[in-house]
């Protein structure tokens, strides 16, 4: 009876990333208008808000036991609210359209109308519009197991079909985290750094590696811990899909940089054993607000 | 410790589903109704004779046809139908001269002719052919051939338009006298944009209407 709870919060928050990745995966009928640069700016929002949320919630404590067999199992929902500069980007009309122009239009996250682009002579050059989002929303289930010599493995991993047009989705990370407050015993806080990769794919259309480095401290309490720490990470996907234009159809395949790449997270947690509620909040190029809970031994 | 467990398990069940109820108060799912466009271009390729040193040739454009291979399109890469398009417009147009047996100047038009309207699509104003030679020029559009295009495309969509057919003439003349029969082929790309309007659903906290 006791877990039912936990059971249901973890089907829930994978529903919630179910549904986001379902609207992910229509994004080819939308980016089929693309290649090159209009593609990159086009779909960027995306991975750098996925790229965002997949790196938080690696720690929900500056301490990383030093000793002792652990296990926790945790469910993560993070959150980022889309700013309206990402909503945007100038795109470049191409192929028989007459002159050439450049003109600001929608990114993916944009306004569903798009853009339209009218010649002296009468043509229309028309952007794809947006799905018109405020915000992306992830749930992720991790597994952590500890502790050797004040190091700690994480484990993240989901992998299911979606449906016979999208493909399946999968998810995994991995990563680890080394207490370095032990080696300073008169440290009056705790300090660990770590590091975790994530490789996601979701179908054919995005393949995703995102990388975080990071160093936190904070102070653990008997029922609260509080914490605080620096992240430098790295996001690049890769984008796949049949280019549509008016000279030409090609298999294209676009590298995107997530834009996210230094972070503050300030967060605090509360535990009654064996379980923990996390909250943080990540400052950088995309702020995240991670909310998690854990059961562990 | 026992004592406590009573207070414990509420405080945990407390936060559960506080959590629980907190993000269904910040999730919420909507419509949008996404528009992005779909090219699809068309190619005329008209064999061109010059007899005492003027050419005229036209060709019969189907719009059944056209319509037909668009609606295949739209259901096989898109999962939409013609009744989903919310416009159809002229994207660009360009001519290519792919062959000519000699190197002389011509000027001429492209026209349109729909429902007894007749306009200027493109122009040749002293162009040199081999200059040209397999070069795509999207540069010579008018207005008028334009407007007429996309009002042929529009009312076809509608209801089925005056008529099915659209008229390709092309008619012109050589600037130079040295060379007064020869043969040239010209190949007229249309890139025509569908504008979809598509509904999706999405997830998309704290971004309700």
């Amino acid at each position: 009876m006791k877990n039912i709870a936990g059971f249901k919060l973890t089907i829930f928050l994978i529903i919630l990333s179910g549904f986001k990745l379902n609207l992910t995966a229509q994004m080819e009928d939308l980016i089929r208008r693309y290649a090159g640069e209009n593609a990159e700016g086009y779909v960027e929002p995306i991975i750098t808000g996925l790229g965002s949320t997949l790196n938080s919630g690696l720690y929900t404590s500056a301490k990383a036991p030093v000793s002792g067999f652990h296990i926790i199992l945790s469910v993560n929902g993070m959150l980022t609210i889309y700013s309206d500069g990402q909503k945007k980007f100038i795109g470049r009309t191409n192929g028989y359209f007459y002159p050439p122009q450049e003109v600001e239009t929608s990114t993916i996250i944009g306004n569903p109308q798009g853009a339209v682009v009218v010649s002296p002579s009468g043509t229309e050059f028309v952007f794809p519009g947006g799905y018109d989002l405020k915000s992306f929303l992830i749930g992720i289930p991790t597994l952590k197991i500890g502790s050797l010599y004040g190091t700690e493995m994480a484990i993240r991993y989901m992998n299911f079909k979606i449906s016979d047009d999208i493909g399946r989705l999968s998810l995994f990370g991995i990563g680890g985290r080394h207490s370095i407050s032990q080696y300073f015993s008169t440290s009056p806080v705790d300090i660990s750094g770590g590091v975790f990769y994530h490789r996601f794919k979701l179908g054919d259309i995005i393949k995703s590696n995102v990388w975080i480095v990071h160093l936190e401290t904070g102070k653990s309490f008997s029922f609260i811990d509080l914490y605080g720490g620096l992240g430098y990470e790295s996001n690049k996907a890769k984008v796949e899909y049949t280019y549509i234009s008016t000279t030409e159809t090609a298999d294209i395949s676009v590298d995107v940089t997530g834009k996210n790449s230094f972070r503050l997270t300030l967060g605090i947690g509360f535990k009654i054993f064996p379980y923990q509620f996390n909250i943080d909040y990540n400052i950088g190029y995309q702020n995240v607000i991670h909310a998690g809970f854990s059961v562990g031994f | 410790m026992r004592n406590n467990n009573g207070s414990v398990s509420m405080y945990r069940y407390f936060l559960s589903y506080i959590f629980i109820i907190a993000f269904l108060l910040m999730a919420t799912c909507k419509n949008v109704l996404v528009y992005y466009p779909v090219p699809l271009t068309s190619e005329v390729v008209l064999d061109i004779e010059v007899v005492n040193g003027s050419y005229n040739k036209t060709l019969p454009l189907d719009l059944d046809i056209y319509f037909k291979d668009l609606d295949d399109q739209l259901q096989s890469d898109y999962g939409v139908s013609l009744d989903d398009v919310d416009r159809i417009k002229l994207e660009g147009a360009a001519y290519t001269i792919l062959e000519t047996d000699a190197d002389i100047v011509v000027s001429g038009n492209v026209n349109l002719t729909y429902a007894s309207q007749s306009d200027t699509l493109m122009g040749l104003e002293g162009v040199r052919l081999e200059e040209i030679l397999d070069k795509p020029q999207a540069d010579a559009l008018y207005s008028e051939g334009i407007g007429l295009l996309n009002q042929a495309l529009q009312e076809y969509l509608s209801f089925g338009g005056q008529s099915k057919y659209v008229d390709l003439n092309t008619n012109g003349s050589l600037s130079e006298s040295t060379a007064t029969n020869m043969k040239f082929t010209m190949k007229i790309e249309f890139t025509i944009t569908t504008v979809i309007k598509k509904n999706h659903e999405v997830f998309d906290p704290l971004g309700y209407k």
